[in-house]
């Protein structure tokens, strides 16, 4: 019998919300999470996806602040950077919807997969301390903490996975390729359950970089800065925070009497064999992905009700995606949003993220709309891009997303 | 540091230093530090190496949390009693090095066994204390 693939715990701490419940009251309100940013004088750079009632700014963990709800011991705060707090949290959460306690995920039967940048700002301060002290003093937990790859490491060991533990680098697709290969696992037979998280940290050091390739907005108003396909599109917005997601074999998940709030039915990816930075024009790459995720799916492009566009409020991006989906989707013309108006790009969580409000958009029966958009750019024009919500309950829905290097992935949902 | 005492701003700064260092720490670890480099009396290491492990013991090792200050805290083993690990040990000693301006000399740390030995050699790296 075919394994399919069901999720059944989400967890947010998100620019939108600590929980599902303030995540979908303002996604449905459309109340964005942008918050003005004063990183240095006159930096060119005034917004950014931030975390309320989370405090970890300081280098000194004993100070960080998080809501009382959540425990940590100090032996696993110690390697923890600030992004794997946001981690830990919304796996707490996504756990709490499953009906799973710590000691299931022990079962040799439980991966996890992650997807983050590591912590610029930890690694940024551990190699200035070892250079102000001409290599001698090194922090003995700078590499745990601060290296891509911290994320699994903190949490396989935290929470006791003792099946496949691993993370991925494929930098704004990366989360959306560890649910691929998340739903790889289960449909393969290798694991009954994957936790997938994906976090950042919205900082300076995470962020700033990216305004080096004049990728990001430097419009101080959220709705002039994040506003996916509109013909004023100037940058993104950059973003962090964490989600997790609990994917679990359908009929696992069932015995256990837990519901089932999705399914992965099928995903596909590809890369634009074009450019290290930017998406090729024409969208070949996506378009290619996307084939594949339906033929995964086995779904029909016809079938395809709604689409959450991966689309960042780049000029080069947006435009591509829209040719991608113009051609992948055939005469179908199904509602396409980018759910970064609201919540900007959190670079590796983006997938997670999008996956996890698709799965509310699948339970709750709406389709949010594209917040700031005003006057679509004419490329996109014979998209379907509704600017409200629509009340019309979503069926199968695609997901893009799309990295560094050209890499591109497409997951394909479906009401449970 | 040494016999010779710092200049008030070197000490000053070094205070901020230790302050930053032991930020969050258990109320009164910090205090006990900055008393430690001004006054440079020995009666302030116990309540600020107590503060310093009651931050760095994993949670299993809570029970003896009140123990630390107390003479009886003297015996306690770092590795068997307080399950302070190989790598947390070399947390501490960065830790009390940066915020004391000291350097641990590392076979003496690898040996170290109980919080008594801890003391002496804080003691013994600081100069002389009264």
């Amino acid at each position: 019998m075919d394994r399919r693939v069901a999720i059944t715990g989400l967890g947010f701490i998100s620019p939108i919300g600590n929980d599902r419940s303030t995540v979908t009251t303002n996604l449905r309100e459309q109340r964005h999470g942008l918050s003005p940013v004063n990183w240095f004088p006159d930096c060119a750079i005034q917004l950014a996806g931030t975390i309320q009632d989370f405090d970890l700014s300081s280098l000194q963990r004993a100070a960080w602040n998080y809501p009382d709800r959540y425990e940590i011991f100090r032996e696993t705060l110690r390697s923890l950077p600030p992004h794997g707090v946001y981690a830990l949290c919304a796996i707490e959460q996504a756990l709490t919807e499953a009906g799973l306690a710590t000691d299931d995920l022990s079962d040799g039967q439980t991966g996890l997969f992650t997807a983050s940048a590591g912590s610029p700002r930890y690694l940024h301060h551990h190699l200035g301390e070892i250079e102000d002290s001409a290599g001698r003093r090194v922090a003995p937990w700078s590499v745990v903490t601060s290296i891509a790859g911290t994320l699994n490491f903190n949490l396989a060991a935290h929470y006791g996975i003792q099946g496949a533990v691993t993370g991925f680098s494929s930098a704004c697709a990366a989360s959306t390729h560890a649910l691929g290969y998340a739903c790889d696992e289960i449909k393969l037979g290798r694991h009954e359950r994957m936790i997938v998280v994906g976090a950042e940290e919205p900082t300076w050091e995470s962020l700033l970089p990216f305004a080096g390739m004049r990728a990001l907005s430097r419009q101080s108003d959220p709705a002039l800065a994040s506003c996916p396909f509109d013909q004023k599109r100037n940058g993104f917005v950059g973003s962090g925070g964490a989600v997790a997601l609990i994917l679990e074999e359908v009929t696992v998940a069932n015995a256990r009497g837990v519901p089932v709030l999705a399914e992965i039915a099928g995903w596909g990816q590809s890369a634009d064999g074009h450019s290290v930075a930017q998406s090729e024009p024409q969208g070949a790459g996506l378009e290619r992905a996307m084939h594949r995720a339906l033929q995964d799916a086995n779904v029909a492009a016809s079938e395809v009700d709604y689409v959450n566009a991966h689309a960042t409020s780049t000029g080069v991006g947006d435009k591509a995606e829209a040719l991608a989906l113009l051609r992948a989707l055939g005469t179908n013309r199904p509602p396409v949003t980018s759910t970064k108006g609201l919540t900007g790009h959190p670079l590796s969580m983006a997938g997670a993220l999008e996956t996890a409000l698709t799965t509310v958009c699948l339970q709750e029966g709406f389709i949010p709309g594209n917040a700031h958009l005003r006057l679509p750019d004419p490329v996109c024009a014979d998209l379907n891009l509704p600017v409200e919500n629509l009340s019309t309950p979503p069926n199968v829905i695609l997901k893009n997303s799309s990295g560094f290097g050209g890499s591109n992935v497409c997951l394909v949902l479906r009401r449970a | 540091m040494n016999s010779t005492p710092a200049p008030s701003s070197d000490l000053d700064s070094q205070v901020a230093r230790l302050r930053k260092n032991l930020e969050g720490f258990p109320v009164g670890t910090a205090d006990a530090g900055e008393a430690l480099l001004r006054s440079r009396e020995s009666v302030h290491i116990t309540p600020l190496v107590a503060g310093v492990l009651r931050y760095l013991a994993p949670k299993t090792t809570a029970p003896h949390e009140a123990t630390l200050l107390t003479a009886d805290g003297d015996n306690l083993r770092l590795v068997e009693d307080i399950q302070i690990d190989s790598l947390t040990m070399i947390e501490l000693a960065f830790l009390v090095e940066d915020s004391l301006a000291i350097k641990l000399p590392d076979e003496e740390l690898a040996n170290l066994n109980t919080l008594a030995e801890l003391k002496q050699m804080l003691e013994q790296q600081l100069g002389p204390v009264v």
